[in-house]
This record gives structure tokens, C-alpha cells and sequence, in this order.
């Protein structure tokens, strides 16, 4: 099965170079013929790299450890769903599930497309099947998933301690099929470029894969900082790592992108701007796998080391330079069609929006390539601590929060004095009013000053956006009250999806400041009977209790927990030793609540009894996962169908153009 | 066993990348004339203009825009409509 699957794949790689040459030759030539076979050769490789998917999971799931990939990965005592999940643990099993993803997109771009999008189509597949190509030949040339050992050991080696956890089943799938995505949207724009349709044909086109990448881009993101959470044992979910800052950086663009794209929409604006985003989006996706996968920054995430990180940089540096060419030849057609009207309109707030959000994406991949560059110049590297991102981003996200409740209350075009200051008073009412609440609860910095009360404004203009919608509706279109927000809603998903979507992101804001401000924590040795007392918390350490698995050497600390003096249940982390690899690991104990966390982790057992404990109290942490959800049910919504959409899909009925076809017959 | 498998697979994909170009005539119409496309375009910057007046109207109702600035918007959407129909009539 194994063999097999590594022919498929070199079936694959000819088919994709094949699809790629083939399909330009095609276009550039009109000839339909070649057009069809040319995607007749994506669905071979959609079905072969399938296959070669389909043999390692075969390979993994029966335990055949004469292959390095599954000795290296597995063992005989990891669970079946770890077990599947080793099909991204590693470098060339990930680089698999990239090619087999891309592969499955392409198909799903030639479906989207049988009767549209007809010019741009070939190009977007040419593109798709170069960047598949890439990849395909790194797997059979450099990285075999299928290479197999001299001998076969009775055993594998074993998942990492620190992936045996139901994070491995999700984060990594999610932040691919982000990474993955933005190629699609991509590869529009170059499509865009070399036919020289430069409207908004890519944009419709290529508007539904953006919101896709972004939010598993997203939610990918959230889910690492959920797991770094509940399993690393420092308190916190966010450490400025490389690999940390290389998923976040072509979110912030793609975030700038996706926004930027409805300024060409509706006033075809920022064209120029617009392709920029989504190279830079992409080239930074590459990035980002780059530093995962190829090592190429130390980070606790990097996976591996060797020359794949030196190949993608050249592919990045290739994409570069194909698409900053292209961009250059078409610079007079992407001239605006309209000039900004005013200084206060929603056309210069989402011009303001493209500089915030690329400016912290530029900060952070300074902050991530400057200990690289360090190295390079001198002996030793410099480490850039997150403070220096903290200080850098924290003011950048606080002026795109402000923007995010500033821009629904500006209409197109131009924005009257009057008009905005209507708006905008009850939104300025409920950020005075949590100022002076927070004030008047002895709070003086000023960070949490501005912060908390900016989140007030926006969510109160976000609530403000749905009474007026819900009134206009019941107003105008006679709904009763109780159907007037759904209809609202759905009469208008890609806004009010939108304004849900920024709800989220402020609860998620909300989460994050409370945690930077107000987390408190405290350590200490306890022996049994002795207490350690953090943010209102009393832990009394009552004992230890040992136990083993089949695996595993489990140690607990026993915690009472008494809150405001009152008694509170018990809490228990435990130190884990994973006997196959011989490595210790904590396990923390956690208590999550809307209002704070309690997080406590065992440090050290030591041999006369006594624990080292750290406990953290974390402050609305809850709502940084609550907010996710419900920023991936607004995009969801954003993502539907809209009766607008279906309106320009269909904009040459058959009728008009077998009428034009016989005028000019 | 491998043998035979591999030797299967590039005979079907031999058969299906092959088949267009030993059967040609069928992908005609599969890339887009010229004529289709200019009226393509047309139709679709009327759909976007269209959208866009749809939009307006409903900023106006939710008060983000003042009466004069409504109107001005409106007249501007409308006579970008009549030049798009202008070219639409052209091309037909």
C-alpha cells in the first residue's frame, strides 16, 4: 500500500506541472481542447493524491512501522485518533496533507466554475497547480512519507508528550486548511493580473475562499492558544513564539484584505491596494510553513529543521517576485475610479483599517526575523521578549478596536457633522460611562482606562447597528419585533455577519486585556496542612495520590480550595511521565469560570512530601474561547449564500446571451 | 501487486488527460469570446451599481446619511446606471 501510494504521488507531481503549463497554453490560445485536458489532469491528481493520503492514514492506523514516518510518530500504545493525527505531525506527512487539501481546493475551484469565470479559471488553476507541484516534488524528492526502515522495529518511537492531547486532532487541521485557503484567493489575483481583468470578477470570485482561509486561519489560532493554555503550564495562551506570529501575521493582512476588497467593490478603490494584501497574505502563509516546518526560526513550535525551510523561502521569494512583476506591467489599470469624497467617510476608515492592520503585521514580523538577523551579523542572536510586542501592539489593536466602532456609524462617501454625532452619542455614552465605572472602582491606569471603555464603544455602535436595522424593518417592511433581527440578518448576511463577527472580536479583546492587566498569581512549597492564597483563592495541599496507565506514571497534588473563606470543591494537577520517551510533563489543574480561571500547576514532589505549586487567577479568559465562537458563527453567516451574490453569479441569463450570440451571428 | 497498480493508474490517467485531445472539438465554448465577455462585464458593474443603490437606500434609513447627502449619492448611482445601460445598448 505504501508503494503504492508513493507512485500515486508521483503520478501526482507529473500531472500537476502537466495541469499548470497546460492550462496557460490553453488561454493564452483559445483552445478548449486543451483546456479539458488540462483539468482532467487536476481531477487525476485530486484522486491520486487522495490515494497517497488514504495509504499513510492505511499505514499508520495498522501500526506498519517499517516505515520511518510511522516508527517515528507512533507506537503501539497510542490511541487511534493520536495515531491518525501523526498524519501532521511530521514534516512529510504534513507537507501530504498540504498537497492533498490544495489538490481537493483546485477541484472545488473547477466546480465552482463550470459555468463561470470562464477566463479566469484556467489562469487560477495554472497557479494552483504550480504551487501544488512545489509541494508535491518536496514530498517525493526530499521528504518521503513513505520511506521505508532497513529493518522493522517491534515498536515506534511515539507521538511527542506534549501533542498527546485533543488539540493534535484539531489545531493543526485547521490552521493547514487556513494556510491552504489563502492560495485559492491568491491565485485569483494572479489570475486577475495575467488576463488583465482587473474589475471585480476576482474579487466575487474569490470572496468566499477568503472568508474561508481567514477563519480557519483564525479559529487555528485561537485553538493553539487554547491548547498552549491547558497543556504548557505557564499560566498564559500567547507567547509572541515564531511560529505563534507566523499564523497570527497573514491573519492581521488577510483580516485587512478581506475589508479592503469591499472598498473596490462598491467604489472601485484601492485595486492597487487590494492585490498587494493578498500576495502579501500568501507569501506570508508560506511564511508561516516555513517556520513551522522548515525550522528556519528556533521556536518551542518548530517541528523540524533541514532544507525545506530554505526551499519554501525560495519559493516565497519566487512568488515575490512573479507577483510584484505582474503587478508592476498592470500599475495603470489599477488606477481608482473615485477619489476619496471626505476625510470622515467609511472609504477613508477602511483605508485606515488596511494601514493599522498591516502596520502590527510589519511589527511582529520584525519582532520575528530580528533574532535570525542578529545571528546573522553577529555572534549570538538577540531575543525579542514579548514585552516589545505588548508595547508595540498593544496601542495598534487599541486604534482598530476605536475604528471597528467608528466605521458602521460613517456612511459612504461622506459622513455630515450632524449625522455622526448622532450616531455616535449613545456609543461615546456607554464608553464615559464604563470610564467612570472602572474610575470609580479604583482603577487608574490607563491602558485598562482606554481599553475596556473603546471595547464599550464598539459593542454599543455594534448594538446600535442591529436596533436601527431591527426598527427600519418593522418600520418599513411591517415584520413583527420577535422576526425582525433574523430577517434583518438574513436579509443582509455579509454586514450583519460581519457586525457579529466584531461582537466576537471584542469579547475576545475583552479576554485578552483582562488577562495582561489583571492576572495575579503566586508560588510556593507546600508540605500537607500548608496553604498558598492567590486573588481571593486559599489552596490547601492535602496529600499526594500516585497511579499508572499503560503509558504513564501519574503524580497528583490533592488542593482544597476555599474561596472568600468559603469552601470550593478541590483541585488536583498532576506531573505526568510518558515511560516511552522518558519525559516529565504537567498536567495542570484548571477551573474555568465567565469570571476568572483558577490555574494551578505542580512545579516539583519532592521526596519529604512537600509540593511546589504556582496557582494564576485569570480574569475573563473564558470569553477569549467564547468570543471565537462566536466570531466563527458570524463568519459563518457572513459565508452563506446572499440573495446579491446569486444576482451577479446569474448576471448573463441564457436568454440575453443567446440574443447577443444571434445579433452578431 | 505494486507493479500492476502503478502500471493501472498511469493507464487511466493516460486515458483521461489523453481523451480531450485525441476526441478535439468538444472543448469549444469552453473558454469565453470576446463578445461574451465585454457584455459580462457590463452586466456585471450594473449588478454592482445596483447593489450599490440598494445599500444607500439603507444607510439612509438607518440614518448614517443626511437628506442632502442622500440625494446627491442617489442622482450620482442613477446616472452611473444610465451610462452602463448606454453601453449595454451599444454592444447589443
Amino acid at each position: 500500500m505504501a508503494d503504492v501510494g508513493y507512485v500515486a504521488l508521483s503520478i501526482a507531481f507529473v500531472l500537476a506541472v502537466y495541469a499548470a503549463i497546460i492550462s496557460l497554453i490553453a488561454v493564452r490560445s483559445g483552445q478548449g481542447d486543451l483546456w479539458l485536458s488540462a483539468r482532467n489532469a487536476v481531477w487525476a491528481a485530486v484522486a491520486l493524491t487522495s490515494v497517497a493520503s488514504a495509504a499513510l492514514v492505511y499505514a499508520l492506523v495498522t501500526r506498519d512501522f517499517s516505515l520511518r514516518y510511522v516508527a517515528e510518530y507512533t507506537s503501539r500504545d497510542l490511541s487511534m485518533p493520536l495515531t491518525v493525527s501523526a498524519w501532521w505531525a511530521g514534516q512529510a506527512g504534513s507537507l501530504l496533507l498540504w498537497s492533498w487539501l490544495l489538490a481537493v481546493f483546485a477541484g472545488v475551484v473547477l466546480i465552482q466554475n463550470r459555468r463561470q469565470n470562464k477566463e479566469l479559471t484556467p489562469y487560477t488553476i495554472a497557479v494552483i497547480m504550480a504551487v501544488l507541484a512545489f509541494f508535491l516534488g518536496i514530498v517525493i524528492f526530499a521528504d518521503n512519507p513513505f520511506e521505508k526502515l532497513p529493518a522493522t522495529p517491534a515498536d515506534g518511537l511515539g507521538l511527542n508528550p506534549l501533542l498527546q492531547n485533543k488539540g493534535m486532532l484539531y489545531h493543526p487541521p485547521t490552521l493547514y486548511l487556513g494556510y491552504v485557503g489563502f492560495t485559492v484567493p491568491y491565485a485569483y489575483a494572479m489570475a486577475a493580473l495575467m488576463s488583465g481583468r482587473l474589475g471585480n470578477e476576482w474579487i466575487h470570485a474569490s470572496r468566499r475562499w477568503t472568508l474561508f482561509a481567514w477563519v480557519f486561519l483564525g479559529a487555528g489560532n485561537l485553538l493553539g492558544a487554547q491548547w498552549a493554555y491547558t497543556v504548557l503550564g505557564w499560566g498564559g495562551f500567547w507567547g509572541w513564539d515564531a511560529v505563534e506570529n507566523a499564523s497570527l501575521m497573514p491573519w492581521l493582512t488577510g483580516t485587512a484584505f478581506l475589508h479592503s476588497v469591499m472598498m473596490q467593490q462598491r467604489r472601485g478603490m484601492l485595486k492597487f491596494w487590494n492585490l498587494a494584501l493578498i500576495i502579501v497574505t500568501f507569501s506570508l502563509c508560506l511564511f508561516g510553513t516555513a517556520v513551522t516546518r522548515g525550522g528556519i526560526l528556533s521556536s518551542v513550535h518548530a517541528f523540524s529543521t533541514g532544507p525545506l525551510g530554505w526551499a519554501l523561502v525560495g519559493l516565497i521569494g519566487a512568488v515575490l517576485l512573479a507577483s510584484l512583476w505582474l503587478l508592476w506591467r498592470r500599475m495603470p489599470a489599477l488606477r481608482s475610479e473615485h477619489e476619496l469624497d471626505s476625510f470622515v467617510s467609511r472609504e477613508s476608515s477602511f483605508l485606515f483599517n488596511n494601514l493599522i492592520l498591516v502596520g502590527a503585521a510589519f511589527a511582529i514580523f520584525w519582532g520575528t526575523i530580528f533574532p535570525w538577523l542578529s545571528r546573522a551579523v553577529q555572534a549570538g542572536s538577540i531575543t525579542v521578549e514579548p514585552a516589545f510586542y505588548n508595547r508595540v501592539t498593544g496601542p495598534i489593536f487599541l486604534a482598530m478596536i476605536v475604528l471597528m466602532g467608528l466605521c458602521p456609524l460613517i456612511g459612504w462617501r461622506k459622513a455630515s457633522r450632524e449625522n455622526l454625532v448622532r450616531s455616535a452619542l449613545i456609543p461615546v455614552a456607554a464608553a464615559l460611562a464604563v470610564a467612570a465605572l472602572l474610575y470609580g472602582q479604583g482603577v487608574r491606569s490607563p491602558p485598562a482606562l482606554l481599553a475596556f471603555p473603546a471595547m464599550a464603544f464598539v459593542a454599543a455602535a455594534g448594538l446600535q447597528e442591529f436596533y436601527r436595522g431591527v426598527r427600519v424593518r418593522v418600520r418599513g417592511h411591517g415584520d413583527s419585533p420577535l422576526w425582525a433581527l433574523p430577517r434583518l440578518v438574513w436579509s443582509n448576511k455579509p454586514r450583519y455577519g460581519g457586525q457579529i463577527v466584531h461582537l466576537g472580536l471584542i469579547l475576545i479583546a475583552m479576554g485578552v486585556a483582562s488577562y495582561f492587566m489583571y492576572s495575579t498569581d503566586a508560588s510556593g512549597v507546600l508540605a500537607p496542612g500548608e496553604s498558598l492564597s492567590v486573588g481571593g483563592y486559599e489552596l490547601t495541599f492535602n496529600g499526594i495520590e500516585q497511579r499508572s496507565t499503560e503509558s504513564r506514571d501519574i503524580v497528583a497534588a490533592n488542593l482544597a480550595v476555599t474561596r472568600d473563606g468559603e469552601p470550593d470543591g478541590t483541585i488536583a494537577p498532576e506531573m505526568v511521565l510518558f515511560r516511552n520517551q522518558q519525559s516529565v510533563m504537567a498536567d495542570i489543574g484548571l477551573r474555568s469560570g465567565l469570571r476568572e480561571d483558577l490555574y494551578v500547576v505542580l512545579n516539583s514532589v519532592g521526596e519529604d512530601g512537600r509540593v511546589g505549586i504556582q496557582a494564576f487567577v485569570n480574569p475573563l479568559v473564558t470569553w477569549i474561547w467564547i468570543g471565537g465562537g462566536v466570531m466563527l458563527a458570524g463568519t459563518a453567516i457572513a459565508f452563506w449564500p446572499d440573495r446579491r451574490e446569486r444576482r451577479v453569479a446569474l448576471h448573463l441569463p441564457e436568454m440575453e446571451l443567446r440574443a447577443l450570440e444571434a445579433s452578431r451571428a | 501487486m505494486v507493479v500492476f497498480v502503478a502500471l493501472l493508474m498511469t493507464a487511466a490517467v493516460f486515458a483521461l488527460v489523453g481523451y480531450p485531445l485525441a476526441r478535439p472539438g468538444r472543448g469549444e465554448g469552453e473558454l469565453v469570446s470576446t463578445d461574451r465577455r465585454e457584455a459580462e462585464d457590463i452586466l456585471a458593474r450594473r449588478d454592482d451599481v445596483n447593489i450599490a443603490i440598494e445599500e444607500l437606500e439603507f444607510e439612509f434609513h438607518l440614518g448614517n446619511l443626511s437628506q442632502r447627502d442622500y440625494k446627491e449619492l442617489r442622482a450620482r448611482y442613477r446616472q452611473h446606471t444610465d451610462d452602463i445601460l448606454r453601453e449595454l445598448e451599444a454592444v447589443q
